[in-house]
């Protein structure tokens, strides 16, 4: 899309997204550095303003069609604002004049909040990481303006490609859709007060959790979703007489599978399945069904499979012609329904975050926090940075069965963990 | 830096209890003199955001009602000379705004706003009744009826709250006391009308209501297990 155009779709998943915001479903993800110094809000600020223009498609806010949301282009800056509310809470993107992200500071710490309307952890990464460039060149520090494939500095120009809304890009019609799953098991906890949101962060050393995952000849995703697999399956027969499939959803990110710099959403989830009807499980022999799982799905081809579906129910012409007052009505429902009710919680693992070398001494940090929802009421979010991996439990319960159940585990096996909350 | 006893993980300087586990950590010496916050002491913005809505509503409506009333009032006093139908128009407004701040949670209480309630419908039936000349209908059968509608609310919502183990009782209770209030109001409809108490349609209303509500209470605390069970497998969908 050209940058003369001043209004944008929002891509497959955003429109979904958008319609869904409420107070316990915010579509909101956090990311956040800590740096060594506390932050210095004029000077975020400043730095704001300044690489803000190098993301248009971020210099905007939610419109309302006829039919669908869109982005409108605005030549007005976000204002930095300080921390005081629970994490990932809703900011009412839909209101007129509210940017669909937030950059907050507090101590040493700057949190990129973004509704998912508008991207997915990797955009957010890049966003962030461009902001903390600019934010240490200003302070002072001693950082060059070296290439990083990371790093989108001010005075660059963004490329058409970043505005490319990549899922339309690879659908192909003649691709047949993936069929959907049977409901999954969900965690019986009693929910907390609407603008309330837990947050449980695990910090481990990143070689020793990647030595435990090669000991069973896995990956760190793998090994973690075995682990989680065993404190569900666990959970779930100690609790419930009738049992129902545990289901996992990974976001997995495209741009790793399918060609694409695009700085909106393109991630997908896989949601592998454990059924405890079919008898129990060893944990030898869940690492081995979630390992050759991922080996399988893991795919390009499985993946223009899903992006087929999703398509294709986008396209579908009784949907486009519904009023978009309508479809914010039954979104929700539909969304709980086809989608949150198929799956029991959701681990994203981001992987190693890479920040420029040059910036890496300044930041302490690089924490990510999942987005909470209410069909899901646990979702945890992994990444690494420097030498620790954070796992990080996002809840709308005040229940910590599940993530004490998760920790132990690891504790056993030999792994040291801090605990952090909120 | 300090650990569970219990889980043997590491925490945070200042933490009374370990999040995992619950299980209280003792303290410990040589703690830093500064430890940094890594989150603000959180505030949930989701009632502020509920309650600037509500507030702008009722506001926006409380100012309508007064205006239109006002409105109203001079009219019909210039129009007419004396206050007559605007009377009607103004009491109604007025029992509408104190249903507002009964359900839109301004009164905390539940039996301040069951009474305000109460004051302004009796406000109103009684400015109905001054404005209807032929009857006086108001102090015969309103106020008793609306006073015991009040009543029974109150006694449910005492009844309600003090019951922890809810369910089919609640349906069994309620159905209870609407054939109370039709056999109370039977009474007081047959002593206005004919002077005597009658009683006759409440009777039909309650054989038809009492043994659903009996049922229902047996349901609850009565059924044997097992015949919960049998229910449940016969029933179940």
């Amino acid at each position: 899309m050209s940058l003369k155009h001043k209004w944008y779709r929002l891509d497959n998943a955003g429109r979904l997204y958008a319609s869904l915001t409420s107070a316990r479903v915010t579509t909101v993800f956090r990311i956040s550095a800590t740096l060594k110094e506390t932050i210095n809000p004029r000077i975020l600020q400043d730095s704001l303003d300044s690489i803000i223009e190098r993301f248009p498609y971020y210099q905007v806010f939610l419109k309302k069609g006829v039919f669908w949301y869109y982005f409108d282009h605005t030549n007005k800056k976000p204002k930095i604002q300080l921390e005081k509310n629970y994490p990932c809470m809703n900011f009412d993107i839909r209101k007129k004049s509210v940017f669909p992200f937030r950059i907050l500071y507090f101590g040493t710490k700057i949190s990129f909040e973004c509704s998912h309307s508008l991207t997915d952890g990797t955009g957010g990464l890049i966003f962030l990481n461009a902001l903390l460039f600019e934010y240490l060149k200003r302070i002072g520090k001693p950082i060059h303006d070296k290439k990083h494939p990371l790093t989108f500095t001010s005075d660059q120009k963004p490329n058409e490609a970043e505005f490319e809304e990549s899922f339309t890009k690879y659908y192909n019609p003649a691709i047949p859709k993936v069929k959907n799953g049977e409901r999954a098991y969900h965690l019986p906890f009693k929910l907390h007060k609407k603008g309330i949101y837990s947050i449980v962060t695990g910090i481990i050393p990143s070689n020793q959790l990647y030595n435990l995952s090669k000991q069973y000849n896995v990956s760190v995703t793998e090994f973690l979703c075995a682990i989680y697999f065993e404190v569900l399956l666990e959970y779930s027969l100690s609790k419930n007489k009738k049992l129902k499939p545990i289901v996992l959803n990974i976001p997995i990110n495209l741009r790793n599978l399918l060609p694409s710099i695009s700085m909106y959403n393109f991630f997908l989830s896989l949601t592998p399945s454990i059924d405890p009807r079919l008898g129990t499980y060893s944990f030898d022999e869940l690492i081995k069904y979630i390992h050759h799982y991922m080996q399988l799905y893991v795919d390009p081809k499985i993946m223009l499979k899903q992006i087929s579906r999703n398509i294709r129910s986008e396209r579908n012409i009784v949907l486009r012609i519904i009023p978009l007052f309508i479809k914010n009505l039954i979104m929700p429902k539909i969304y709980n329904l086809w989608a949150e009710s198929k799956y029991t919680s959701s681990i994203s693992n981001m992987g190693k975050i890479k920040l420029p070398e040059y910036i890496t001494p300044y930041i302490d940090r690089i924490e990510i926090i999942p987005p909470p929802s209410e069909g899901n009421k646990i979702k945890i979010v992994v990444n690494s940075y420097k030498d620790n991996t954070f796992l990080t439990f996002g809840k709308l319960t005040n229940d910590s069965t599940i993530e004490r159940l998760f920790f132990t585990k690891l504790k056993k096996m030999g792994l040291p963990i801090k605990i952090e909350t909120n | 830096m300090p650990y569970c006893p219990k889980c043997g993980v590491e925490l945070e300087y200042g933490v009374k209890n370990c999040p995992l586990c619950e299980f209280p950590i003792p303290d410990i010496e040589h703690i830093p003199t500064y430890i940094p916050k890594r989150y603000p002491k959180a505030q949930n913005n989701h009632p502020e955001n509920i309650r600037h809505i509500k507030n702008t509503v009722f506001i926006t409506l409380s100012v309508l009602f007064l205006t239109t009333s006002f409105l109203l009032l001079f009219f019909d006093k210039t129009v007419s000379g004396v206050l007559d139908w605007s009377l009607i128009t103004a009491s109604s407004l007025f029992t509408i705004e104190m249903m507002l701040i009964a359900f839109m949670g301004y009164s905390k209480s539940f039996t301040f706003s069951l009474s305000i309630n109460l004051l302004s419908v009796l406000l109103l039936l009684w400015t109905i009744n001054q404005n209807i000349n032929d009857t006086s209908w108001f102090f015969s059968i309103s106020w008793p009826l609306a006073v015991l509608f009040a009543f029974m609310i109150w006694l449910l919502e005492k009844i309600f709250r003090k019951i922890n183990d809810k369910g089919l009782n609640i349906a069994g209770i309620s159905l209870i006391a609407v054939s109370v209030y039709c056999i109370c109001s039977d009474a007081l409809i047959s002593y206005y009308l004919i002077g005597n108490i009658h009683i006759w349609w409440s009777i039909i209303t309650a054989i038809a209501i009492l043994p659903a509500s009996l049922l229902l209470l047996y349901l609850h605390y009565g059924l044997p297990d097992k015949y919960k069970e049998w229910f449940y497998k016969n029933f179940h969908f």
